[in-house]
């Protein structure tokens, strides 16, 4: 029993002779540890300042024939119609407008169609030609959303032009409601005293008046009621046109009435209904010239809701990303270092002389690497947090729980390379892949969503990418959702560790 | 039995401090160490000498543990390398041909590295004051590794060689590159830790630091050529000792030939000048006498009769020739 303790003793003091020996091999180079703290911290830095949030402001030519009839329109409507879109003038010929694009003075060139109002006549789309000259995919595909929104906002303005002279045309109508309302009560009291011939007379005046609103008030309704948008309950305009529907029918029902009935009740709550209908067809009217054409035509609109409070601001998204990064990158790199390094100057012989394991050398290794790279890691989150203002929202310990299983991990993937590595500049190489792949595939640009399944397999063989994923949960989002996440990184950790260590045993085996 | 042939007579296999029999090793076509068969006695220094590429390295690395041979048998302190335990190890002291340590910490840091990959206790300033001292480093422990000399850092290397007190030393080349006061001063160390009871495996390419060493064994092209004490070797290179006579009068081609018929002179004797010449006798301590005598016969006064020690670059050279090989 003593001699197991003593042994495990002895093997401890083995093992402190790299922590040791690290440490201070480390720490002797100030500038090394000043550009491991502060490089990545400048980096981060640099990219929070001059990461640009806004979009970029398109600057566009228009190209309208002089003699086009929706000239001055066109010219209305390049201007306040979306924010980005800077026109920098309208043309009238479109090579000249190509030739300022291909000198890249331009970004984009709009060629509006010289009639459209004929081809819409004709039932044809009007197209507007958008020429760019952009080679960057994203860029390219900014062009054409702006496009798009650029053509639906005409559209959108096109429609509300229609609806404003739609309400226009029911306001002449107004007179026409009240006199036929004036009708109907009329036709009502003549009923009520009576006086069959003047209700009559006044039933004649009721449904020349239902007719006429049919005409004019129905021409305009039914047209803007295909243009709005529908809430499921009837657009304004259709329930407009179904009052008068109703009215009109209504109104037909009294064609029956001669004058020589006995019993008038039955009338009279006919005129009275449609009195009532008068009056909420007046109010409709009121309510339909009241609501703005915009409205009209676009009811609806959006607005965003972030459970996630606060929001971060677009460069802090890529803080934890790049911090998952940075971290593994450091781990790689001093463990890719370290035996090759050994080798090349010979001490791996001593080593494989003296009583010292390979275990014992990768647990004295790792422990000195891990408790370095950790504490540059607390320097680093720290100088994130309150140097650069990050709003840090989850628990410091899932942060150093996740941050420590990265180490271990990225420890693991370094000392399996400089076992590897024949050279030290071979190590380095294959640090830069792993820190390249990293780049690509553990979700720092790119969404893992948008790589192929099978790509997914290298993203999931990253340390990086389980860091980065739990990293802007706890940093971005306050929580911890994926423990599971934290036990693979482990597990992949583990891994690597029994993997150094077997190949470390070959490597300091007797040859 | 004169000390040299006691110190030639090798020990038996289980007292001694290391042991082959036809280790031979290999790297793919080449051989590097051929059927080598030698004893290591316990409390001695054991000189292998031999030009660069002779397989002195690899012999030590076969040693130590580190290469496995291609055939043949060895053990070191009664066990194959091959099954060495940590407490082997521990017992084992090995000095690298090149400067292995870490340029970057200092002095005392390397050293307490080392002591730490051979389990020394914590405590263990006084041991290292010790070996400093006895290295004479003692005052440059602040110092960084990369900041001394060639000669401090191969004198570090050998401190820290000693630093967990081995019983068996495995020292590749320790004074190579270094001046010849800084490499006597070496050679003294060894002396003085072999009084201590240790034993030394030194590796050598300066043929002349094998008269420091108790038993020699002399390599070259991966061959152990043969494996005695310097006097042995001497008297092995020219078959017998070389003794220097030096009369007053000329030594004429008669007195040479007279000299050449003399039962105990081996060989042609040759004139070093005119009243000088040089044989190989068979053995100096007592031929010695004769000579004066043979002298005195023939009325020469004789200035001076002494036994010459050729340097032992000269004794390799003869040896090498022996054994048909290219040096």
């Amino acid at each position: 029993m003593r001699s197991r303790i003593r042994s495990i003793w002895y093997s401890i003091i083995r093992i402190s002779a790299f922590l040791r020996k690290e440490i201070v091999e480390i720490l002797r180079q100030p500038r090394l540890v000043l550009t491991l703290i502060l490089g990545p911290f400048l980096i981060l830095l640099l990219f929070g300042i001059g990461y640009r949030v806004e979009a970029t402001p398109v600057r566009t030519i228009f190209v309208v024939d002089p003699q086009s009839p929706v000239r001055d329109v066109m010219t209305e409507y390049t201007e306040g119609i979306n924010p980005l879109l800077e026109t920098v003038t309208i043309s009238d010929s479109l090579a000249e407008a190509q030739a300022e694009l291909r000198q890249g003075n331009v970004d984009l060139v709009v060629a509006v169609p010289a009639d459209p109002i004929a081809q819409i006549s004709n039932s044809e789309q009007a197209v507007f030609d958008l020429y760019h000259r952009e080679i960057d995919p994203y860029q390219i595909s900014y062009i054409e959303a702006f496009a798009r929104i650029y053509t639906d906002e005409v559209n959108r303005r096109v429609l509300a032009n229609v609806a404003a002279q739609g309400q226009e045309e029911t306001a002449g109508t107004q007179e026409i409601v009240a006199e036929t309302r004036n009708s109907a009560t009329q036709m009502r009291e003549a009923l009520e005293a009576g006086q069959a011939t003047q209700a009559m007379q006044h039933r004649n005046n009721l449904v020349r008046g239902a007719g006429l609103l049919a005409a004019t008030v129905g021409a305009s309704t039914n047209l803007m009621a295909g243009l709005e948008q529908d809430d499921g309950n009837g657009s304004n305009a259709a329930v407009i046109a179904e009052r008068l529907e109703q009215i009109q029918s209504d109104v037909n029902a009294l064609g029956s009435f001669s004058g020589n009935e006995e019993d008038l009740s039955e009338e009279i709550e006919q005129t009275r209904r449609i009195e009532e209908e008068f009056a909420e067809l007046e109010e409709l009217l009121e309510n339909y010239r009241s609501i703005s054409p915009g409205v009209l035509v676009s009811p609806f609109r959006s607005e965003l809701m972030n459970i996630s409070q606060p929001e971060p601001a677009l460069a802090d998204f890529y803080v934890p990303s790049a911090l998952a990064l940075l971290i593994q990158h450091l781990a790689v790199t001093f463990a890719a270092l370290s035996i090759v390094r050994e080798r090349g100057s010979g001490t791996v012989e001593l080593f494989r002389v003296s009583p010292i394991s390979a275990f014992e050398t990768l647990l004295g290794k790792y422990l000195s690497y891990f408790i370095f790279s950790l504490l540059l890691a607390a320097v680093l989150s720290a100088l994130i947090r309150w140097g650069l203002q990050f709003p840090m929202l989850g628990s410091w310990e899932n942060l150093a729980a996740i941050i420590s299983a990265l180490i271990f991990a990225g420890l693991g993937l370094g000392f399996v390379i400089s076992i590897i590595a024949q050279t030290t500049s071979q190590a380095v190489q294959y640090s830069m892949i792993i820190l390249l792949a990293s780049i690509f595939f553990s979700g720092l640009f790119l969404g893992l969503e948008l790589l192929r399944p099978a790509v997914q397999i290298v993203s999931w063989m990253l340390p990086a990418t389980y860091a980065t994923q739990m990293l802007q949960d706890v940093m971005l989002r306050g929580s911890f959702t994926r423990p599971d996440l934290l036990l693979a990184l482990s597990a992949i950790g583990v891994a690597l560790f029994f993997l150094a260590w077997a190949l470390l045993q070959r490597t300091m085996a007797r040859r | 039995m004169t000390p040299a042939a006691e110190m030639s007579t090798p020990p038996a296999r289980e007292e001694a401090a290391a042991w082959t029999r036809e280790l031979t090793r290999k790297f793919g076509e080449e051989t590097a160490v051929s059927n080598v068969s030698m004893t290591l006695p316990k409390g001695k220094i054991f000189g292998f000498i031999g030009p660069s590429g002779s397989g002195k390295t690899t012999t030590v690395r076969l040693l130590t543990g580190a290469l496995r041979p291609t055939s043949g048998e060895l053990e070191v302190m009664g066990v194959d390398p091959g099954r060495f335990r940590k407490r082997h190890r521990a017992d084992i002291g090995y000095m690298a041909q090149l400067f292995v340590l870490y340029p970057e910490l200092t002095v005392w840091e390397n050293l307490n590295f080392v002591s730490s990959l051979y389990g020394v206790p914590l405590r263990r300033n006084k041991r290292l004051h010790e070996v400093l001292d006895f290295v004479e480093m003692d005052t440059d422990r602040r110092k960084l590794a990369r900041e001394i000399s060639g000669g401090m850092q191969r004198r570090l290397s050998l401190a820290a060689t000693l630093v967990h007190k081995p019983q068996l030393l495995f020292l590749d080349e320790p004074t190579a590159g270094i001046d010849p006061v800084l490499r006597r001063k070496f050679w003294d160390h060894f002396h003085e830790l072999r009084d201590n009871g240790r034993t030394l495996f030194v590796t050598t390419q300066y043929v002349s630091e094998a008269t420091y060493c108790d038993l020699v064994g002399v390599l070259a092209e991966g061959r152990l050529l043969m494996v005695d004490t310097p006097e042995g070797l001497r008297h092995r290179a020219y078959g017998g000792d070389i003794v220097d006579l030096v009369t007053k009068e000329p030594l004429g081609i008669r007195y040479v030939r007279q000299l050449r018929e003399l039962p105990f002179v081996q060989g042609r004797p040759r004139h070093v000048a005119e009243n000088h010449v040089r044989l190989v006798v068979s053995e100096a301590a007592t031929d010695v006498t004769e000579l004066v005598d043979w002298a005195r016969a023939q009325d020469l006064e004789v200035e001076s009769v002494e036994e010459y020690q050729p340097p032992f670059d000269d004794v390799f050279v003869e040896l090498v020739k022996e054994n048909n090989i290219d040096a």
